[in-house]
């Protein structure tokens, strides 16, 4: 099974890459990162659909993930609605066999849902029981509480991550992955 | 006299396999006429790959114990030569030997042996000037050169009466790393040592300012290329050189050197930009038709040889406003139509210069881990991959945003 995945930095993808990998290890699904030196602002033109779409054409991934932060809170409609239009139009040039994972307010979001196994690897002492998807600016909050944290850190903090604990504690990686696993299933 | 070449047909490098330098363990790699373009990472080991190259193609060895080197040469015909250092230095050290050359020299003509010797210079060389096997190769290296004689730095020489001025000569011959366009200058400088004559004793040194200023239309050919890529409007020699004469008909020619014509104003080099100053070492080594050729065999003159072309480029891009680029890219395209030019480049950009059927003149760099440097072109998916691209956007948004570079084992995380 292969699977595709379009974030808005390598980190990211690898990140994500890293925790799925915990419930479905390398061995049976391959992981490939397509168009991995766009960002953020890039993701939305259509040039990068013309070319995730040769990218689609050639790797061939099973199921395509979309990673996108919405930058602000489940109610920023509009934000929200841009996403939805984002996945919309690009999941056209993929044969649909695409699936978003909306982080709200942004990746970093997936640490605080395990935070102490972020602690353990920082040697930190957050104290974090909210929903990880209801606090805004996450990464800022990890950066002001731990003076050693970086961004370019998560992919390999995220592959500390416990699964079950990040599925668990947070609501909108659940039903991403509830989402996941019957499109798994339908193909 | 059939193996001869006919003065038409040019040579190029079609295959090189080398091994013995640095992260050259064995490597080997087939290049197409024209415009060959090669891409890697930083410290795969590209610049190496060019420095090795450009000493097996100057027959030149100096610095290389243990190595081997195979070079192709092909026009109508194709001539191998293979080049060897057995010498291991461990057994040199033990045998007390008295000299480190044991440099082996075999050259084939379509598997004829041609030559078969210990002596590059006297026999492998003279055997290539004979059969018209000459090549000028030429190594653009990043920046520019550290000694840019008549460019960077005045220069002063002298001439006499009697014959070739040996400081001049040893300079020339004695040197592969002056840049081509310097070495074809003073190659020709080398010629004014011929002023004499006694009716005109009188006036020698104004005989040899005029034979400055004629030798001077030869580099009016690069101008036209440098008004259009570079800011650089007009090139001349300094007009207040001196000419010392001594009691026995020697010359000295003090402070000679080129002045570059920018927005009205003369200046030295020294003034220009340092993208200005790649541009005219970039263009100068390419587009520059001398009258005389200096070879990997000895001094040429083209009257007599066809001299083939082979050059080096590391980065044209460092330093280039993208403007400018293209428009160098341009040039080096047009220019690959008689000469060979082999790139190396960091920079999408160049990528774009190549069209749809040349994509066979991309070469990947690459190190591994125990077997060094490694060069391989592009598979057939990736050339398919590569013409998708071409037709929806760019080639080098499949080097920019794809995974043009990714070893095949390593395409998926």
């Amino acid at each position: 099974m292969k699977i595709g995945l379009v974030g808005e930095a390598p980190s990211d993808t690898t990140a994500i890459k890293n925790l799925l990998s915990k419930r479905y290890p390398s061995g049976n699904y391959v992981y490939i990162p397509l168009l991995e030196r766009i960002n953020g602002s890039m993701l939305d033109n259509q040039k990068t659909k013309r070319l995730l779409r040769i990218e689609f054409e050639n790797q061939k991934p099973d199921i395509l993930i979309f990673i996108r932060d919405l930058d602000g809170t489940i109610n920023n409609n509009t934000t929200l609605t841009d996403r939805k239009t984002f996945f919309r139009d690009f999941n056209r040039v993929v044969n649909k066999k695409g699936i978003l994972l909306l982080n709200i307010f942004e990746i970093e979001a997936l640490l605080l849902a395990d935070i102490q196994n972020f602690n353990n690897y920082f040697n930190s002492n957050i104290e974090y029981s909210e929903d990880p998807m209801e606090k805004e600016n996450p990464k800022e909050f990890l950066k002001e509480n731990c003076k050693k944290y970086d961004e370019s850190f998560n992919p390999e903090v995220f592959a500390l991550l416990d699964f079950d604990i990040v599925y668990n504690n947070c609501k909108y990686f659940k039903g991403f992955i509830n989402r996941f696993e019957t499109k798994l299933m339908s193909i | 006299m059939e193996q001869n070449l006919h003065h038409e047909e040019r040579l190029f490098l079609e295959e090189v396999t080398l091994s013995g330098y640095k992260s050259i363990f064995d490597t080997r790699i087939t290049f197409n006429k024209g415009i060959n373009i090669i891409i890697g990472k930083n410290a795969v080991g590209k610049t190496n790959f060019f420095t090795f190259l450009f000493k097996a193609l100057n027959f030149s060895y100096k610095d290389l114990f243990e190595f081997k080197s195979k070079i192709t040469i092909r026009n109508g015909k194709r001539i191998i030569v293979e080049t060897n250092n057995a010498l291991n230095i461990q057994s040199f050290i033990e045998s007390r030997a008295v000299s480190t050359n044991r440099i082996k020299s075999k050259a084939f003509i379509d598997n004829t042996l041609l030559v078969d010797t210990e002596d590059l210079s006297a026999d492998l060389k003279t055997e290539l000037l004979i059969k018209n096997i000459l090549l000028t190769p030429a190594f653009i290296g990043h920046g520019i050169p550290k000694d840019y004689l008549l460019v960077d730095q005045p220069f002063s020489f002298e001439i006499n009466i009697h014959g070739f001025p040996p400081e001049l000569f040893v300079l020339v011959m004695g040197n592969n790393n002056l840049p081509y366009f310097i070495k074809s200058i003073l190659t020709g400088l080398l010629y004014l040592s011929y002023p004499y004559n006694k009716a005109e004793a009188s006036h020698q040194k104004e005989l040899i300012k005029q034979k400055i200023a004629n030798f001077f239309d030869v580099v009016n050919t690069i101008k036209p290329y440098l008004i259009k890529i570079s800011p650089i409007e007009d090139i001349q020699f300094n007009g207040d050189y001196n000419i010392f004469e001594d009691d026995k008909g020697r010359y000295t020619i003090k402070n000679l050197f080129l002045e570059f014509l920018i927005d009205g104003f003369w200046h030295p080099f020294s003034n220009l930009s340092d993208g200005t100053k790649r541009l005219f070492y970039i263009v100068s080594e390419v587009a520059f038709d001398s009258k005389y050729y200096f070879t990997n065999t000895g001094i040429s003159i083209p009257e007599y040889y066809n001299i083939s072309r082979i050059i080096l480029i590391e980065e044209p891009e460092l330093g280039i406003h993208p403007h400018q680029l293209h428009e160098l890219m341009l040039f080096l395209k047009e220019q690959s139509r008689r000469k060979q030019i082999i790139i190396t480049t960091h920079s999408p950009q160049v990528l774009d210069i190549l069209n749809k059927d040349e994509l066979g003149n991309i070469i990947i760099a690459s190190y591994e881990k125990g077997e060094g440097t490694k060069l391989r072109h592009l598979d057939g998916e990736e050339i398919a991959k590569a013409q998708q691209y071409m037709e929806e956007d760019y080639l080098g948004d499949y080097w920019r945003f794809s995974d043009l570079e990714k070893e095949k084992t390593q395409a998926t995380l």
